[in-house]
């Protein structure tokens, strides 16, 4: 166990490093960020003069090494543009991203499952069909879209629930559904299938014979067994939620992770959009990780393989 | 472990991890809550000696701030909500601050030479700014500025000489960010107080714009002023990188987070998020309370980048006054909001690249090098299309000079507009230059106009796509629109490698075009054009010492010779929709300003 978690671990450190080259040398693929901080009168000596004040004449390999010594001691560095520690802007912008994809994960979960439960055990029914075409939507409708849609009617029209921005709990409404629709979408199918393969199962139908009531049939045999991958997911999901939040964000003036690197990639901030993308990353590894070794912990089959 | 063992024990450890996650999401992050305003202890400064900018210790320990309550006066309204796409970087310290829709500067800071907009015209004004005169001395060579007594900031200290010699110093120097202020800072020989309320500072040559780059009716804050005593008194944070000496930048950090006692305009920083949302507290002893009677307590400046959203909260009641553009005035008029234009806000400008070159990089010639060539090429643009793509006439106006010069800029005069639509006149100039209906034009190959989208460039591969339309149709060229990206874009520019082709694009426009037209077309080697009777204009434009009048006709002068010579053009600006509320009966916002400007002109129904 402890040799399958080592692996996993350093496998997760070699993709963050390769993420990192990745991401430093893309952004030096596409252009000279001095340029991006000059005027239209800007002439070429004061362009040389921009690219020595923020480094950018040393060659991109120097660079990237003084970036990577810095990262490994928690030094994320500056902004060009707000000039504020990135660590500290990293700080402020988690938080939010966090809270809206748990959020998010939450209102797609309490739907998710008892819809895809509902299908399974009225398969072929109205009801089936009904959550069939909800998955259908929550899967193609855009995001951005979606997030419009609600704000225009649930904010604008019938002003019940404000449209942008964070404050309290009303706040977390309309972007915890827009965020949700897709996970939403993925665990009723997902519930409905691992449902419909557990109902099947000679202990459920032994547990019928039994005489057991329905209820605890479904809910107590049925859906423990059914919700194992259905959970698995959910672990990714958040993963997900959090890196696919950027639509979300901005529409929603939502100040997370996401709109802070937009904003960043827009103004050229090479230093945040290293910090965004290599959070966002490690986000993702993260969890990926802590299910990985959780299943295996949990499913020997897993760490022999 | 079983298969069966591991089937009853997987939900566990999963449901566990899923319950954490929402629990370190919902409640190690912290509530979701709007932050507290900073309490008394958080705004008061500590009492490290401070040092005047002579050296000598000052006297003068700025003092905790205390929160006043709230005056409300009749009429006024307690909490007036803006939203903005975007603005520049936030920081109140001008040597760092960045961008030009930069509301956040105007509601806190007040600018060494003011400004005002009266009878159709923006002046500097002896009125409303910290200085209440200002004289070019020393045979044209030094800008002396009288400090008007009696400014507080919002600490109650007065704002003194020592306060503009920070400012001066510190602000104004090869570190700061902008790099118009480099450029100023590069031509100060000399800095002083000339007396208990005079500062002078001398140039290398005459700077005649200087007055103007350091007043109100500019687009940057390089005017701004933070009070020397309390930068002093702020704790050493961390080191800002890139920035000298180490012990001033320091101080830089520590004053961003908490700038409001060292600010002294009409409103105080309560709360700062940032990209998020600033809220401010209307300052009673702001100095010109009186004339500039804002009627609302408290103003809430929101970052909302989505159109659709801020709509939304427009017809919702959530907010006051919106940055819109002209694909939703009809929707925000349809749900009883009113626009309101802000004029001269954003110019065209048809960008020649290397029009004073023969040949470009190929050895070919280059066709505008010939000044019938760009004349056709004017004439040629209906500028009437243009102005329907836009919206009409409250939207797009035909008329300015490409941010250089503009109706309500220094300069400027009727004459100095557009070339009217004349596809007869455009056709000779063609024949009379070698190429008519385009026959032999460009040696035969496709004549691309390149431009970019995104934040601040409304429409533009549709308007590029209708000058070539233009270009094809009247003269026969063989136009071709290439939408790029900006960074990219610049970096052929700037290379030279789109010498003789044109680019569209838009830029904030300007009162004073005097850095522009130096930038542009008065330096050699500029990827513009470097014409040496422009050059002359406008070197003498920029020295010219005089009245406001003996200015305005000097820059007009320079102005005409570049019209004349027709390298760049433009077939008018953009006045900036601004969606408002059912609440806001009146406001009348300043030309030229690319942000929300004259907030103090707002009339609002309780």
């Amino acid at each position: 166990m402890l040799r399958f978690a080592t692996a996993r671990i350093a496998q997760s450190i070699i993709t963050l490093i390769v993420l990192s080259m990745v991401v430093f040398f893309g952004a030096e693929l596409t252009g000279d960020i001095a340029l991006a901080m000059a005027t239209p009168d800007t002439t070429k000596a004061e362009l040389e003069e921009i690219r020595r004040k923020f480094g950018l004449d040393r060659p991109a390999y120097e660079r990237y090494g003084r970036y990577l010594f810095n990262l490994v001691q928690g030094d994320l560095g500056v902004s060009g543009t707000s000039r504020r520690q990135v660590s500290e802007m990293m700080a402020e912008r988690i938080p939010p991203t966090l809270q809206l994809a748990a959020v998010g994960l939450f209102i797609a979960m309490i739907l998710g499952i008892p819809l895809g439960v509902l299908a399974a055990v009225k398969r072929n029914t109205i009801f089936d069909q009904l959550s069939k075409l909800l998955a259908i939507i929550g899967m193609s409708a855009p995001q951005f879209w979606v997030a419009i849609m609600l704000i225009m009617f649930f904010g604008a029209q019938l002003k019940w629930l404000p449209t942008y921005g964070r404050g309290g709990i009303d706040h977390y409404i309309l972007p915890g559904i827009a965020i949700s629709l897709f996970v939403m979408a993925g665990f009723m199918r997902l519930t409905r299938s691992s449902m419909l393969e557990v109902l099947d199962s000679e202990f459920v139908k032994f547990a019928r014979i039994k005489g057991l009531q329905e209820r605890l049939v479904i809910f107590k045999h049925a859906l423990k067994n059914a919700i194992i991958p259905v959970l698995t997911f959910g672990g990714v999901s958040f993963a997900g939620l959090l890196n696919g939040a950027i639509v979300v964000e901005v529409v929603f003036a939502w100040p997370g992770l996401g709109r802070l690197m937009l904003d960043a990639i827009r103004e050229r901030d090479t230093v945040v959009i290293m910090a965004t993308i290599l959070t966002s990353g490690f986000l993702y590894i993260f969890l990926s990780t802590v299910v990985d070794i959780l299943y295996a912990y949990v499913d020997p089959r897993i760490r022999y393989q | 472990m079983t298969t069966k063992f591991a089937a009853r024990m997987l939900p566990l450890p999963l449901l566990a991890a899923a319950a954490a996650l929402l629990l370190l999401a919902g409640t190690a992050c912290g509530g979701a809550g709007e932050p507290a305003a900073p309490s008394a202890e958080n705004t008061a400064p500590a009492t490290t000696a401070p040092q005047t900018a002579g050296g000598a210790a000052a006297t003068a320990v700025p003092s905790p701030t205390e929160a006043p309550a709230m005056q409300m006066e009749s009429g006024d309204i307690e909490k007036f909500t803006v939203m903005v796409t975007t603005q520049g970087n936030e920081l109140f310290n001008s040597k760092y601050a960045a961008g030009e829709n930069n509301l956040w500067h105007r509601l806190a800071q007040v600018w060494l030479v003011g400004g005002s907009f009266s009878e159709g015209s923006l002046i500097l004004d002896p009125e409303t700014g910290i200085a209440n005169k200002w004289e070019i001395v020393d045979d044209g060579l030094a800008w002396e500025f009288t400090i008007r007594p009696g400014i507080q900031f919002h600490n109650g200290e007065v704002l003194d000489v020592d306060d503009i010699h920070f400012k001066a110093t510190w602000a104004i120097s090869e570190e700061s960010s902008g790099v118009s202020t480099v450029r100023i800072a590069r031509e100060i020989t000399n800095r002083e107080i000339t007396g208990p309320d005079t500062y002078k500072i001398t140039f290398k040559e005459p700077l005649a714009f200087f007055g103007a780059a350091v007043s109100e009716v500019d687009n940057t804050a390089i005017g701004t002023v933070i009070s020397w005593d309390y930068w002093t008194s702020l704790p050493l944070g961390q080191t800002i990188e890139n920035c000298t000496p180490v012990d001033v930048c320091q101080q830089a950090e520590a004053f961003e987070e908490n700038p409001d006692p060292g600010l002294p305009g009409p409103f105080k920083v309560v709360s700062h998020r940032y990209e998020e949302e600033i809220l401010y507290e209307r300052f009673e002893d702001y100095f010109l309370r009186q004339e500039r009677p804002y009627p609302f307590s408290q103003i809430s400046l929101r970052v909302v980048p989505e159109l659709s959203t801020r709509v939304a909260a427009l017809q919702a009641g959530e907010v006051d006054i919106i940055e819109a553009d002209n694909t939703v005035v009809g929707q925000i008029q349809d749900a009883g909001g009113r626009i309101v234009y802000a004029p001269e806000s954003v110019h065209i400008w048809i960008n020649a690249n290397g029009c004073d070159r023969e040949t470009d990089n190929d050895g070919l010639p280059i066709m505008c090098h010939d000044l019938r060539v760009r004349q056709a090429l004017d004439y040629a643009i209906d500028k009437t299309k243009i102005q329907a793509l836009y919206g009409g006439s409250n939207a797009f106006e035909i008329d300015g000079m490409h941010g250089i010069g503009s109706p309500s800029g220094l300069g400027f005069e009727p004459d100095l507009g557009p070339l009217p639509y004349d596809p007869d006149k455009a056709q000779q100039l063609m024949a009379d230059a070698g190429y008519p209906g385009g026959a032999g034009f460009n040696e035969g190959r496709v004549f691309p106009i390149h431009t970019w989208t995104g934040a601040g460039a409304p429409l533009t591969v549709e308007l590029s796509t209708l000058i070539c339309q233009n270009w094809k149709e009247v003269l026969g060229i063989d136009c071709e629109v290439n939408v790029g990206e900006e960074v990219s874009l610049k970096e052929v520019q700037y290379a030279g490698e789109i010498a003789g082709q044109y680019l569209v694009r838009t830029n904030e426009n300007t009162y004073d075009g005097g850095r522009r037209m130096l930038g542009r077309y008065a330096r050699e080697g500029a990827y513009i054009a470097y014409d040496q009777d422009i050059a002359a204009k406008v070197l003498a434009a920029g020295a010219m010492i005089g009245t406001q009048a003996e200015r305005h006709q000097a820059y007009y002068e320079a102005l005409r010779t570049i019209h004349d010579k027709h390298y760049d053009f433009t077939p008018g600006f953009l006045n900036q929709p601004y969606g408002v509320s059912d609440r806001v009966t009146g406001w009348t916002p300043w030309p030229l300003a690319p942000y929300m400007s004259a907030l103090w002109t707002v009339e609002v129904d309780q």
